[in-house]
């Protein structure tokens, strides 16, 4: 078959070029948000699913370590740890401050203090320096380390005590904080609180008798939350989903309305602009559902070659802005996929307003000098 | 003469555009096959109008048009579309055709839309070579000059095999060299393929070649 809706649509090279390039910079807009939106996710949820921890033991309604706060007393860790199955119980404090870098005051830290003598809560994601730390010693988020230009080695305070950065951490970037790791005895003195820890972590010794030790916990101590480390996890992604997620759907719409909007406009003026040569095939003898075709195959290049167009400005623009925006954390996942159809589809929609204008051109206009 | 290809009988056809304009007013006529009819008329006489009827490119407001039997005043749109694309080739003007399709591509292209050949590229190659335009099959439509556009614009009406052509002032942008050429290969779509011609003109060349000729002033035919 020969290729009229191709021919038809590339002979208008400047107004295609454009319209490629609107549609492109929306896909790569909603590309972008998607992947901010799964980076958040990823920086908010890494640490609790990496951390090794069975069993998260908190005040009663916290389920979280973002956004609730949850108070108790460390040393509830060794009756925890007296409960049958349980492995390890170790103490973990939260700590939300700010540094001081370099006389800089930084952005809001989230500061998780481990025992260093389990060392369970420690970061598993140190992919520079290390997580074993002496008193002073700290471990930070890449995104953290970036932003204020700290390494390993450099020193920043807080709440007055100074800091050597120990390690830097990945994939614990939550967008608006960052995490940072200490000892709980600095943690303490941080605090000016001793005997104080935000959630008791367990491990139990049996994998499969996790659901089993976190019942008897629950028994033992009913006054108190016990989330299995699944539950936990997801508690993450319903607080996170739930905060952003309405954002995204948002923009989400309003860039796949642009996009419709965009290509129905190109569409729209092209069928305008060459009247004449529709009604040609018209009076030729071709069906109205073959020139719907042919506008719909055009609404479908358009798009694919936005498509096309905005994951390579994704491409070329994401160093960049990781460069300039240490705190952005960006993840492409495969499902990100997904755009392409979903765009496709409103591309197809959008030949709608070109279709409309397509019935009103009459055959007995070839006439027309 | 023989049976009647197309046959229009009272045809009316009014515009309303704030008052109402009758175009064509009670206009019948009949083409046989193998038959020329060349209307002629000032500007605005309606014949184009007519001819636009009789093509199935516009419906009459009243009377009747049968062509081939079927008539043309009762199709839906896409009953006259498939009419247009089987029965009837047109030639205009203007020439019409799609500059960014090569000259074989804008015939081909009319018989890939009515599916008349398993082969549509060497039909389209054999209706060009009909009309002596084979050479020019790889061109665009752009580099043309007038006649050789209007032979391809032939070619493209004569792909689909129709029982009728209607041509629209087919040498009214061309030399006289090539408007002879044009009317030569119209008048042998008639004589050799039997096909019934109808051609609208200013040009009094084709009167001579015309089996009738048809005067229409004021939306009315005058003979």
């Amino acid at each position: 078959m020969i290729p009229v809706a191709r021919r038809l649509l590339f002979r208008n090279r400047g107004g295609l070029i454009v319209t490629i390039a609107g549609v492109a910079a929306t896909i790569s807009l909603l590309l972008f948000l998607f992947a901010v939106h799964d980076g958040v996710r990823d920086g908010s949820t890494r640490y609790v699913s990496t951390a090794g921890v069975d069993i998260w033991v908190s005040q009663k309604n916290s389920d979280n370590i973002l956004k609730s706060s949850s108070f108790l007393p460390a040393d509830l860790a060794f009756e925890v740890a007296e409960v049958d199955g349980v492995a390890v119980a170790s103490p973990l404090t939260r700590v939300i401050t700010k540094a001081d870098v370099n006389g800089r005051r930084s952005s809001t830290l989230f500061i998780l203090a481990f025992d260093p003598e389990t060392n369970l809560g420690a970061p598993t994601t140190v992919s520079d320096g290390s997580a074993k730390l002496e008193r002073g010693e700290i471990v930070l988020d890449r995104s953290f380390v970036k932003k204020y230009r700290l390494g390993v080695g450099s020193m920043l305070e807080i709440q007055g005590r100074a800091f050597t950065v120990k390690g830097i951490s990945e994939g614990t970037n939550a967008l608006v904080s960052q995490f940072g790791f200490t000892r709980r005895d600095d943690a303490a003195a941080i605090l000016g609180l001793e005997n104080t820890a935000s959630f008791i972590l367990v491990t139990v010794r049996e994998p499969d008798e996790r659901s089993k030790v976190a019942e008897r916990i629950r028994v033992q101590f009913p006054d108190l939350s016990v989330h299995e480390a699944d539950d936990f996890v997801r508690y993450h992604h319903e607080e996170m989903q739930s905060g952003v997620l309405p954002v995204f759907a948002a923009a989400a719409i309003f860039g796949a309305f642009v996009c419709a909007l965009i290509v129905a406009l190109m569409l729209y003026n092209t069928v305008l602009s060459r009247r004449e040569d529709y009604a040609t095939l018209k009076a030729l003898g071709a069906s109205q559902r073959w020139l719907v075709r042919v506008i719909v195959t055009q609404a479908l290049i358009v798009t694919a070659l936005g498509c096309a167009g905005g994951a390579a400005i994704v491409a070329a623009m994401t160093p960049l802005l990781l460069y300039t925006v240490p705190a952005l954390s960006l993840r492409y996942e495969p499902q990100l996929l997904f755009v392409l159809p979903v765009a496709l589809l409103v591309g197809a929609v959008s030949a709608l307003a070109p279709v409309g204008l397509l019935k009103r051109i009459y055959p007995g206009e070839v006439f027309r000098a | 003469m023989n049976e009647p290809l197309l046959r229009a009988e009272e045809v009316t056809k009014e515009y309303a555009a704030g008052v109402v304009v009758r175009a064509v007013r009670g206009v019948s006529l009949s083409v046989a096959a193998g038959e020329i009819v060349l209307i002629m008329g000032p500007n605005g006489s309606g014949k184009t109008t007519l001819l636009s009827m009789l093509g199935g490119l516009v419906r009459p407001t009243s009377g009747r048009i049968v062509a081939g039997g079927r008539a043309l005043h009762e199709l839906s749109d896409r009953e006259l579309a498939d009419f247009r694309l089987r029965h009837a080739g047109f030639v205009f003007q203007g020439f019409r055709l799609l500059d960014e399709l090569s000259v074989r591509e804008n015939v081909q292209l009319v018989i890939e839309l009515a599916g008349i050949s398993s082969n549509p590229r060497e039909a389209a190659e054999a209706a060009l070579d009909s009309v002596g335009a084979l050479h020019l099959a790889e061109r665009s439509p752009r580099v043309l000059s007038g006649g050789e556009k209007q032979r391809v614009a032939i070619a493209r009406a004569l792909a689909n095999r129709p029982m009728l052509i209607l041509a629209d002032e087919p040498t009214g942008s061309l030399d006289s060299v090539a408007g002879e050429a044009t009317i030569a290969l119209l008048e042998s779509a008639a004589r050799t393929d039997g096909r019934g011609v109808v051609i609208v003109s200013h040009d009094s060349r084709i009167a001579r070649h015309a089996d009738r000729v048809v005067e229409m002033e004021d939306g009315v035919m005058r003979n």
